[in-house]
């Protein structure tokens, strides 16, 4: 995490951390801040960091909120102007109100902003949603002292759509095989975390330097918890299967939220533009109902040809394991849940990857 | 002492109530399953029979089934080990009909939340896997910082401690609940009726405002934390009817003259103490133990502190008013800077020695309320324990870290 958070502070441009991928980061480049969403780290406990960070949160909460806040904890994250944390989660609000109460107690350094984005597909959410990204626009300008203009929110947009363009490439890429799912974890996170040229620049070398030949291994449709690190995509990956697509919001759906074809000079008609592409884009498991996951589930498995469905849900990230009936059921392929305290041991993940080939292979 | 009174009227009230909405659901009459962090009062005006959730799981716990109704929940295909209060409900539809309390949850026409945590929402949706159950989700918005102290401003400045955004989204979410319960009842929505019911809401809880300011008073304590809770939480789930808020001014009436009469529920009273979070009241004999062998007793819980402070609200525009007495109640118990600073206002209100703190799996900020608390110079025993899972619950080690907790707050006096 340090090492890419550091790279971007080198230009003198400032750094706006992100939770979450309710945060737009139009607005916060347009600002004239490099948008860095913060990728929690693979931190277990017995890391001091972590048990410093349940200690304040308490232990019932999804390890990636957890983690976040040991970063800060740590001041690693010191040289961010401020982080803007999404209403995605019980984990991210729960990251929020901590980091706001240790900032206004003067433990921490960096302010932090929640971004109030809810979720229903009503006129009345879009409008109050309009007013936190509004609310949203203030902050950053003032965290980084520059006014937001058409002009710096019209060439923030083209760098991020060219960068959209690469992504929508390695997404076609990954459908056919060419691409492994730790590769594209690690595309989305490169466009998520660094400059978009920079980003660009890694996705295409990266598409220079692949095999020639297909992937051979069972291609199948992740969802569950967000990974931490590539360590459950390496697991899975080399048990023989491979990630073709996934639902969590590292991956994917971050191509589902559309950017604005043109920035409108309205201000309000482009923070409702904004407010919209979210709601429209890819559901969230907690912030989402059971039918329009299982739906988006099936949607996608179709999509990407995935013949097996895996579900990996950590302890205390509570809403996937209730996704998991209606999308079972509805996936079309054979699936498998490892939940809790398993989630969490590779061995157990390989274990569920194996019997998950097995039913794969019994059903073709 | 004897139990309160008015608790003993309320229980009474609530199995009769309870009986009368059973048969009048068997009579064809819809009603709906509400959680408690929704507003209700829309239903009342429109007569609109309602179950809280809470209550039914508070009863499903106090009749021992709660782990049967959480397998029931699991056969289902739906996890048993999150929002375990919230689906007892869900889960004791399930039942056999000789293990269902009080002859059974009827089935509800209707479910109504608040998309609070991660999978409140779902828990409720999973109600619609009957298909003949409507569901009506309201939004859970973020707590902001108030402009002062929220129990001073709520009443009527409510904007300086919810925001604008928040009470509107709310109030627009309130006539889309009219539309929706419109639209399935063939009711139709009066608003003088809601002004009727708001005006009632406001007199049942300056009611417990006065009984929670007698209580706090008082020394020694005239009323058991146990009693209260019935007396002042049935009421509350009849907000808005005549019976709610004369519940709540018998119970005034009845508190105010055991103080008056030097009412003591500990005649050596050597400790007060004050339960944050929900309670572990199942069983009263820990308590009483407390009472006779260390002359400790509980002083305060959330629940009459929350109807004196929590939901006064005045204002002309009823539909608006409700928004801002619902957009943060949670906020109100749960969320830093909102909730320590309450806590440690009513502790010290009370004169309490020590806070006996149950720190729930889903709620935020716990670590900054037992913080606030001994930063006010308050000892704090944290426990960790779901109040809805008797399966995690270890009661006798609870009552070995209360014991030596008491003691410990005797020996530093």
């Amino acid at each position: 995490m340090t090492e890419d958070a550091g790279m971007h502070t080198a230009d003198g441009r400032p750094v706006i951390g992100i939770v979450g991928r309710d945060v737009p980061a139009l607005l916060v480049a347009g600002a004239g801040a490099q948008p860095f969403r913060i990728p929690p780290a693979d931190l277990r406990t017995g890391d001091t960091g972590l048990d410093d960070a349940y200690a304040v949160m308490g232990r019932a909460v999804d390890r990636a909120a957890a983690a976040v806040l040991a970063a800060v904890l740590s001041g690693e994250l010191d040289h961010l102007s401020g982080i803007l944390i999404s209403h995605d989660s019980e984990g991210s609000l729960r990251l929020f109100y901590t980091l706001q109460e240790l900032h206004r107690r003067g433990r921490t350094a960096v302010p932090v902003h929640l971004v109030d984005q809810v979720h229903l597909a009503r006129e009345s959410t879009v409008r109050f949603n309009t007013g936190q990204l509004s609310a949203m626009w203030d902050v950053v300008s003032d965290w980084t002292s520059t006014s937001i203009t058409s002009e710096s929110l019209e060439s923030s947009r083209a760098e991020l759509a060219e960068l959209r363009v690469v992504l929508e490439q390695l997404r076609m890429d990954r459908h056919s095989g060419r691409v492994s799912g730790v590769a594209a974890l690690r595309g989305y996170r490169a466009a998520a975390t660094v400059a978009p040229a920079e980003a660009i620049g890694l996705l295409q070398r990266d598409r220079h330097d692949r095999p020639e030949h297909d992937d051979v291994r069972i291609p199948m449709f992740l969802t569950g918890s967000a990974p931490l690190g590539d360590d459950l995509y390496l697991a899975i990956e080399e048990a023989g299967m491979l990630i073709v697509g996934e639902d969590h919001d590292w991956g994917d759906p971050i191509l589902s939220d559309r950017l604005p074809e043109t920035i409108d000079p309205d201000r309000n008609a482009l923070l409702r533009e904004l407010a919209l592409a979210r709601l429209n884009g890819a559901p969230a498991s907690a912030s989402s109902s059971m039918a329009s996951r299982a739906h988006a589930t099936r949607t996608a498995i179709v999509a990407s040809g995935a013949r097996a469905l895996l579900s990996v849900v950590r302890p205390h990230d509570e809403a996937p394991a209730w996704d998991w009936h209606h999308q079972s059921a509805q996936a079309g392929v054979p699936g498998v849940m490892v939940r809790g305290d398993a989630a969490d041991d590779p061995a157990q993940v390989v274990e569920a990857v194996t019997s998950l080939r097995a039913s794969v292979g019994a059903a073709s | 002492m004897t139990r309160l009174a008015s608790a003993s009227a309320a229980l009474s009230h609530q199995r009769e109530w309870f009986q009368q909405l059973r048969a009048a659901v068997a009579d064809g009459e819809k009603y709906a399953l509400v959680n408690a962090d929704a507003p209700q009062e829309i239903l009342r005006a429109m007569d609109i029979p309602y179950v809280v959730n809470q209550w039914w799981a508070s009863i499903v716990t106090a009749k021992q089934v709660a782990a049967q109704s959480l397998a029931v929940v699991a056969a289902s295909g739906y996890p048993d080990d999150s929002r375990q209060y919230d689906v007892l409900a869900l889960g004791s539809r399930g039942l056999d009909p000789d293990q269902a309390p009080w002859g059974g949850l009827p089935k509800p026409d209707f479910v109504i939340a608040e998309l609070s945590g991660d999978a409140t929402g779902k828990v409720f949706e999973a109600w619609t896997d009957d298909p003949s159950i409507g569901y009506f989700a309201y939004e859970r918005t973020a707590a902001i910082t108030p402009d002062g102290p929220w129990w001073e401003l709520a009443p009527r400045s409510w904007e300086r401690v919810f925001g604008h955004d928040r009470i509107a989204l709310m109030a627009d979410e309130n006539r889309l609940l009219i539309d929706f319960l419109e639209e399935r009842t063939g009711r139709t929505f009066q608003l003088s009726k809601l002004h009727e019911v708001m005006e009632l809401i406001n007199e049942q809880e300056e009611f417990n405002r006065q009984t929670r300011d007698a209580v706090a008073a008082a020394r020694p304590t005239p009323v058991r934390v146990s009693d209260t809770i019935p007396a002042v939480m049935i009421p509350q789930w009849h907000r808005g009817s005549q019976w709610g808020r004369d519940a709540a001014k018998n119970l005034r009436d009845e508190v105010t003259t055991l103080v008056d009469s030097g009412a003591a529920v500990v005649d050596a009273e050597r400790t007060r103490l004050m339960w944050v979070g929900r309670g572990l009241w199942g069983d009263t004999s820990m308590y009483q133990r407390f009472e006779d062998e260390l002359g400790a007793v509980f002083v305060w819980s959330m629940y009459l502190a929350i109807a004196a402070d929590g939901y006064i609200r005045y204002g002309d525009d009823a539909i608006e008013t409700l928004a801002a007495r619902f957009v943060g109640i949670t906020d109100l118990l749960y969320a830093p800077p909102v909730a320590p600073a309450w806590y440690v206002k009513e502790a010290r209100g009370h004169g309490v020695d020590g806070v006996v703190h149950l720190v729930a799996d889903d709620v935020p900020g716990a670590s900054f309320i037992t913080l606030a608390l001994e930063e006010a110079g308050i000892p704090v025993l944290e426990i960790r324990a779901s109040n809805a899972d008797p399966r995690t619950l270890d009661l006798a080690a609870i009552e070995e870290s209360m014991t030596r907790f008491i003691e410990s707050i005797q020996a530093d006096a």
